[in-house]
């Protein structure tokens, strides 16, 4: 019995001493979109690899508390305001009330998030990707230590390539303390547990529209207060965001453009905002029972010890890297939100891959002149490509053609006329530089914009490439054909 | 008295489907078809033909077993997919290691006269299929471009010989009367991987300027990469690193590097003790269809647990194959002596465990012990699981075995 304790005692020392030391060919650090994808496609390229992630479920914030939830959220309170608003109009008889349950609705939310991760978990060990919960700091340029957090293991990594896809966080906007219940940021916003009375928002972004969306569907009083002068952040051609704006005033949201907000401070169950007014120069006060602060994203490369490899850092945080992901050290690669480039998932899986492609054979690719951008109200807004004032200030002529979902045949059947398709050209070449929707279905139809640049369309000649046969494609196709045909709109028939 | 058997697979697999040549616009000149061995396993290479078992000149129609196939496991009937004849037998019965795609019979259309047929030649059916040559609709009848990783480089060049014409080009192309070998070495390309656009056609047709036709591809070119033209650097107070923490790093270098040791195949093993008397011959089947049986079972379990949670579709959509290998079974039968037989082996891998206290087994008549080893392939993270839900299964049906002996 005293041998058998003694033994217990030495190897229990040992395990708190030493962590584990494995070697990987790629370690990647960061399981969101960016770093997960990086990881499988490493994977069967035939790389021995590792990923770290320290949320404690893969997916990032996409998958955990951005894209996927609030889609949920989207999708739901979009079903219940419609059934409530059109219902009688389209011959649905509901007896009662039709009313929304917010706990259920978090329920099927938090359900998918869990599905999602956990299948990206799976993914993992069907691809062989060795997976570490817990937080991953550089030791050195090719050792990376790995802290775990529960249900991890500590461990030393050494590798021969590091991808950091580490991503990003809400921006804090100062002198407002988010509390996540009353003062939130998205991810609060995503887990309310009441619908409130009113809400405001500051910024008036893809996140913020989206969320007021949501809320304002739900029943809360929506006031959305944006420094800028229009919203849709800067991405957004200014024509679609004029027309959003429109429909979404309509819609109940209420917009307070140029203001310049001053102050944030919760008084118990309520949130106190002072701002400034762009025309008049005053300063107002809103009370509301929420407040959301979502005034954009910065790079996050926290508890990294980054420092330590010496890696240039730019202005706004972002890593530096050149063409091909590569950090200052060429073995570090860093890709996603904490680098260049527009912070969107997609971008960041595109870039993992090609990170990976460079790692083996030194080429890959991604088009970033046709990374689209969506946003998922109602209707919803797509775009692609270059918008109207990226052409001015790069002193491109062009052209514009634009057709209204009013005057389509499917659109005004099931009743869904807002927004329109507009397409940007080169003036002299008629080449194709920009498509931008707002319509019902925009995110899907976007695909087909962004397939007709990716090959060099003309305005001729997209239509002609693309014989469509689903409806929603064939709205986009009307369009362009429309856009040609109408005599006074665009281009002559003689090219 | 140790008798190794091997698993004689009782799976079922996908019946092979025989190519059909009216799917296939290319083959409707030739009158025979060749049929390829089938690969009746993912890991199978070569195989061996056992039997015919239609004869030259007989029909066959969907379902009929057209011939017997053995691999290192199992001996396997290949169904037809679909009606037929067999027109000449490539490969008797009998032949061993036969290449997977290797040509092994001509089959044709019940209808047709093996008198007048006309067999393709066996090297084309090695080579990829020839595309239709015909001339005089150049584009539909191009090849599809191969890929190549070239840069995406768009600033003007040649065009890519292998290319599909946009409907757009190839309908001005004709408009104009420009032969298809004219617009592939005079009009300068500025589409993805050499391709022609419009605007290459109307610029060379003077249309548009040809300046602002290259000005606007270059245009676009440089926007697809990602603008590291204005970086501003955050000023960097880079702290020096202390001395002692330089120095752990050095001395963590100079640790000798863990190797990563050869993976050696997981094994799963069971060992099953039958203390009834059975006939040899009656034990040695009975175990065998019990082998197989919980085989099945084993590639039949699922690996996730019905949960709120859990979509099954999801899991089905990313699950390795079903039919893929996910473990080798070898067992053997054994009359379990009355003293273990100890060789001298087995001092110099000696090794005394800690006290574990287990009950004692005594075996009052002569025991049958059977004794499994899956080695487990690991290219499949299932497999373990598997295996392991194999062995279960297989204790079940060895206790019923001997409970029917009882």
């Amino acid at each position: 019995m005293f041998r058998l304790s003694q033994k217990r005692f030495f190897s229990s020392a040992r395990v708190a001493f030493e962590a584990a030391k494995k070697s990987h060919d790629v370690v990647i650090i960061g399981g969101g979109p960016g770093g997960y994808v990086a990881a499988i496609k490493a994977s069967q390229l035939g790389f021995d690899t590792a990923c770290i992630e320290k949320r404690g479920a893969l997916g990032g914030t996409c998958l955990n508390v951005g894209c996927i939830p609030s889609k949920s959220l989207l999708y739901n309170s979009g079903l219940y305001n419609r059934v409530k608003k059109e219902g009688a109009e389209r011959g649905l008889d509901i007896p009662g009330e039709v009313k929304p349950n917010l706990g259920n609705i978090m329920k099927q939310k938090d359900k998918a998030v869990k599905q999602l991760t956990g299948g990206v978990e799976m993914l993992f060990k069907k691809y062989g990707v060795k997976y570490y919960k817990g937080n991953g700091s550089f030791i050195d340029e090719h050792t990376v230590k790995v802290d775990p957090i529960k249900g991890g293991e500590e461990a030393v990594l050494s590798a021969k390539n590091i991808i950091i896809a580490t991503g990003s966080e809400s921006t804090p906007f100062p002198g407002i303390k988010i509390d996540e219940e009353r003062i939130v940021t998205s991810t609060g916003a995503l887990a309310l547990k009441e619908i409130p009375k009113t809400m405001t928002i500051i910024g008036a972004g893809i996140i913020g529209l989206e969320m007021g969306t949501v809320w304002n569907r739900l029943g809360s009083k929506v006031t959305i207060l944006e420094f800028q002068k229009s919203i849709g952040g800067a991405g957004m051609d200014a024509e679609v965001s004029k027309n959003i704006q429109k429909i979404l005033k309509k819609q109940g949201l209420n917009f307070k453009l140029g203001a310049k907000v001053t102050k944030g401070t919760r008084n118990g169950d309520t949130v106190k905002v002072e701002y400034e007014d762009g025309k008049s120069g005053k300063t107002e006060s809103i009370d509301s029972d929420v407040l959301l602060v979502a005034v954009g994203r910065k790079p996050y490369t926290k508890g990294l010890n980054v420092e330590k490899l010496g890696l240039d850092f730019d202005k706004k945080g972002r890593v530096v890297i050149d063409s091909d992901y590569k950090t200052k050290v060429p073995h570090i690669f860093c890709i996603g939100d904490c680098t260049f480039g527009p912070m969107l998932a997609h971008k960041a899986e595109d870039e993992g891959i090609a990170a990976v492609e460079y790692m083996k054979s030194g080429f890959g690719h991604v088009n970033y002149d046709n990374i689209p951008s969506v946003m998922y109200t109602h209707p919803e807004v797509a775009w692609t490509g270059k918008t109207e004032e990226q052409l001015k200030e790069a002193g491109v002529e062009y052209k514009t053609g634009k057709f209204p979902f009013l005057a389509n045949s499917r659109a005004k059947t099931v009743q869904d006329i807002d927004g329109f398709v507009k397409f940007i050209a080169d003036a002299k070449t008629q080449r194709v530089l920009g498509v931008h929707i707002i319509g019902p279905n925009a995110g899907e139809m976007i695909a087909e914009a962004n397939l007709a640049i990716e090959y060099g369309a003309f305005m001729r000649g997209h239509l002609q490439s693309l014989p469509c046969s689903s409806n929603a494609f064939r709205g986009l196709q009307g369009r362009c054909h429309d856009c040609l045909w109408q005599p006074n709109q665009f281009l002559s028939d003689d090219i | 008295m140790f008798r190794i058997i091997n698993l004689q697979a009782s799976r079922s697999l996908a019946k092979i489907s025989l190519s059909r040549r009216t799917f296939s616009t290319t083959l409707m000149k030739l009158d025979a078809t060749i049929f390829k061995m089938p690969a009746m396993s993912p890991t199978m290479d070569v195989g061996g033909v056992v039997a015919w078992k239609v004869k030259e000149g007989d029909d066959f129609s969907a379902g009929d077993e057209l011939l017997d196939v053995e691999t290192d496991k199992a001996t396997m009937s290949v169904d037809a997919g679909d009606d037929g004849k067999l027109a000449k037998i490539i490969v008797p019965g009998g032949t061993n290691d036969v290449k997977v795609g290797a040509p092994i019979a001509f089959i044709c259309d019940q209808s047709d006269d093996l008198a007048t047929l006309k067999y393709p030649a066996l090297d084309a059916a090695s080579a990829p299929e020839p595309a239709a040559a015909d001339t005089s609709k150049p584009a539909a009848a191009e090849p599809t471009p191969a890929l190549k990783a070239s840069s995406n480089s768009v600033t003007g060049g040649k065009a890519n010989p292998d290319q599909v014409f946009f409907p757009s080009v190839e309908f001005m192309l004709a408009r104009e009367g420009i032969s298809r070998e004219d617009a592939l070495s005079k009009i300068t390309a500025t589409g993805p991987n050499g391709k022609i656009l419009k605007g290459d056609v109307l610029a060379y047709l003077g249309k548009i300027p040809a300046e602002e036709n290259t000005r606007i591809a270059s245009f676009i070119a440089d926007s697809e990469k990602l603008d590291l033209s204005h970086i501003e650097l955050a000023s960097t107070e880079v702290e020096e690193p202390a001395k002692d923490e330089a120095k752990e790093a050095a001395g963590e270098k100079a640790a000798p590097e863990t190797k990563n040791p050869v993976k050696q195949p997981t094994l799963v093993k069971g060992e099953f003790i039958i203390s009834k008397e059975i006939p040899p011959k009656v034990l040695s089947k009975l175990i065998a269809s019990a082998v197989a049986k919980a085989e099945t079972a084993a590639y039949a379990t699922k690996n996730y647990a019905s949960s709120d949670l859990i979509d099954p579709l999801f899991e089905d959509l990313i699950a390795p194959p079903r039919n893929a290998e996910r473990f080798k079974v070898n067992y053997s039968i054994s009359v379990v002596p009355s003293k273990p037989t100890a060789t001298d082996e087995i001092i110099d891998d000696f090794d005394f465990e800690p006290y574990e206290q287990k009950p004692v087994k005594k075996s009052s008549t002569p025991a049958t012990a059977v004794n499994v080893e899956l080695t487990c392939n690991d290219k499949v993270y299932d497999s373990k699981k598997k295996a392991e839900a194999f062995i279960s299964r297989f204790g079940s049906y060895i206790s019923q075995i001997e409970g029917k002996f009882a």
